[in-house]
């Protein structure tokens, strides 16, 4: 990395916050109007919220300021602080996404396949290879689920869209939790 | 002498066989409530409550009585095992609960944890027993403002746990505050910071942000780190801890259960600005102070014998003054008002024998809570013999559902998810987290109590330093910051004197 890039990049991170900081108090409320009618003095709907925005930017300045000193100071490698302490690549970036597709999917594909397909998934990515391993513990572990979260603790979790959800009742009814 | 008799007739009461064993059942339902993340002992109790319908009002009392115990400390389990914090008072058994863990020793963790919320609970049902009707006059005396000191007191405790990086944490802390507050305002009913998102409208749920922060930034961490071999927390055998052992920290004992105790006579305060307080004042009284947050045992026993000796002292005001402190305590009223029971002082002079068998069995429940903590934590260790990769899919699918479980809403999937990859990112650049997750949980508390007195106060913004009580914790509050920053500030003056003598 070239030198000036590096000298910026330590109060990236701070002022970053401030300015969102900063802008965020523009957009407490999209109904600026009552909340200044609601308003009794100091108190009123948006007077927690903004304050606490303020301190926000202050502290976020404030952090900017002892990064910078420590740039003019060289006593520390300021851009260490913002350099990754934890193990990142693809398989993390592909973990996130897996992660994500799953939450986004519930509704669509229903707990049950949904739960069943992120497993499998899963596990070759974290270096399981076995494959009855990898479909066994797929299968167990979604029963599992299925048994304590829906037929135990009764919880409205999707069933899914279509036939999808049509085949999680079978399969609710095959497993005996219908 | 009067309080010996009644107590030991209550003892009576408490151990016959039926009293007993719903105490034990209530109790066990609570440690396993409080241990899965998402299904908290609160809602344990509300599920609980109709079927108090069944009972008499002491055998209610002593059900629920029995599930607030193991409930208060059953979040520690998974905090310390899995590094989720089953209910929020958990989240500083994280801090070195869970390090404890990652260097093999969870079973010394838990079994530290188990004997100082058993500690803490025993003093705190003493306390109970022998200062209800006194103490009680104290928790009268709190108003909004007091109730804002407090939860105030709690928020500045982050200073003593973060003072390495103080501008990153109180960014942090004041970030976590602004999350708290999207939302439907609770006084004006306003939509706050939702952009027009309906699903922002009911707000941001603490126990989201806990579990995506906490359970999804630490599976992704060891997925980056892929050991997909045995955990480190394998073969877990739980024994107490030797006396000699448990002698060693009762400095940290103490001083936990006497700020949970404190904390918890506070009607609002609870049981997570106990553990963070007494977090706070342990790592500024412990000698190992700069070592919290990497495994040391005084960081686990002082916040986990606070939380439970918030459970006695909370009560305090539910019995003598028909104050709920808390969501549990609100539900243990609802009970005794179902049966027809009116709490308040005459209690103690009409239902003298009801009383003292609720103060017996909470006595019993938490020495009762060594074994049935013991078998809970040895059911979940038992998960730490999974491999890393598929106990990672596992708590991914028990944070998702925990997530979906707070409300029944699937937006807060959505919230918990992006609060996982924020919290990876939180990891991966060394951002504290800790802070972000109390901003969020005593934030929305700290509000409340900051505009209803100045709603009730005529928006006069002194009254928090004119009322004695409030003044009072405030100069705690600011001693405390002086009390963390001096020995620091002290130290960089005197190197840079150093510094600049030096030829």
């Amino acid at each position: 990395m070239s030198a000036p890039a590096a000298s910026w990049r330590p109060v990236a991170a701070p002022l970053a916050f401030a300015v969102a900081a900063a802008v965020l108090t523009r957009f407490v409320t999209d109904r600026p109007e009552e909340a200044a009618a609601m308003a009794r003095g100091i108190a009123g709907p948006t007077t927690w919220p903004t304050i606490m925005l303020y301190c926000v930017m202050l502290f976020a300045l404030a952090w900017a300021v002892q990064r910078v000193a420590l740039v003019l100071r060289r006593r520390e490698q300021p851009a260490g602080a913002a350099m990754p302490v934890v193990a990142g690549g693809p398989r993390v970036w592909l973990g996130i996404a897996l992660v994500l597709a799953y939450g986004f999917s519930l509704p669509t594909l229903g707990f049950a396949l949904a739960t069943f397909i992120y497993i499998l998934l899963w596990l070759p990515l974290g270096g399981i290879r076995a494959p009855l391993q990898i479909a066994l513990t797929s299968i167990i572990g979604t029963v599992m689920f299925l048994y304590v979260f829906i037929k135990l603790a009764l919880m409205p979790l999707d069933r899914g869209a279509g036939p999808i959800g049509e085949f999680s009742v079978a399969l609710y009814r095959l497993l005996g939790i219908y | 002498m009067d309080v010996f008799i009644n107590l030991f007739h209550g003892l009576l009461t408490a151990l016959q066989p039926y009293n007993f064993g719903i105490m034990l059942v209530g109790l066990a339902v609570g440690v396993i409530a409080g241990a899965l993340p998402g299904i908290s002992f609160v809602n344990a109790m509300a599920m609980a409550l109709p079927f108090t319908y069944l009972m008499t009002p002491l055998t209610a009392m002593v059900f629920l009585g029995g599930i607030y115990a193991g409930g208060v400390f059953g979040g520690s389990i998974s905090a310390i095992l899995i590094n989720i914090p089953g209910t929020p008072a958990s989240l500083p058994s994280c801090w070195d609960g869970y390090p404890m863990t990652k260097r093999g020793e969870a079973a010394r963790a838990l079994t530290l944890a188990i004997a100082a919320s058993a500690t803490g609970g025993m003093v705190s049902a003493l306390l109970l027993t022998f200062g209800a009707p006194p103490f009680a006059n104290l928790a009268l005396a709190f108003d909004q403002p007091e109730f804002f000191a407090a939860t105030f007191l709690g928020l500045v405790s982050i200073i003593a746990i973060a003072k390495a990086t103080p501008w990153i944490s109180l960014v942090s802390l004041f970030g976590g505050i602004v999350i708290g507050s999207v939302g439907v305002d609770p006084l004006y009913g306003l939509p706050r910071l939702t952009f027009g998102v309906p699903a922002l409208q009911n707000g941001i749920n603490f126990v989201v942000v806990m579990i995506g922060l906490f359970a999804l930034g630490e599976v992704l961490e060891m997925l980056g780190k892929r050991s997909h071999g045995q955990n480190v927390a394998h073969g877990v055998k739980l024994k107490l801890p030797s006396l000699k052992e448990l002698w060693a920290l009762k400095g940290a004992a103490a001083r936990g259960t006497g700020i949970g105790c404190m904390i918890g006579m506070i009607p609002g305060a609870g049981a997570t600005v106990g553990a963070v307080i007494a977090y706070g004042v342990e790592q500024q009284a412990s000698p190992r102070g700069a070592e919290f947050g990497t495994g040391v045992e005084a960081g686990l026993v002082a916040p986990e014998a606070a939380k439970n000796a918030t459970t006695g002292a909370a009560m305090i005001p539910l019995l003598t003054l028909g104050i709920p402190g808390s969501a549990a305590t609100a539900i243990m009223l609802a009970a005794l008002v179902l049966h027809g029971v009116t709490p308040g002082p005459l209690l103690f002079a009409t239902q003298t024998d009801m009383v003292y068998t609720i103060f017996a069995s909470l006595l019993l429940a938490n020495l009762c809570m060594i074994g049935a903590g013991v078998l809970v934590a040895r059911g979940f260790a038992s998960l730490m013999k999974v491999p890393p990769t598929v106990l990672g899919a596992f708590i991914v699918v028990l944070s998702v559902v925990g997530a979906f479980g707070v409300r029944n809403n699937i937006a807060d999937v959505y919230i918990c998810l992006s609060f996982g990859v924020i919290g990876y990112l939180m990891k991966r650049y060394n951002f504290p987290s800790a802070p972000l997750v109390l901003g969020v949980i005593l934030g929305p508390l700290a509000e409340r109590y900051f505009m209803t007195s100045l709603a009730n106060y005529d928006n006069d913004l002194t009254i928090f330093f004119t009322r004695p009580i409030s003044a009072t914790i405030l100069g705690f509050a600011g001693l405390f910051v002086l009390w963390a920053l001096v020995p620091d500030m002290k130290g960089k003056v005197i190197r840079l004197i150093a510094g600049k003598s030096a030829p």
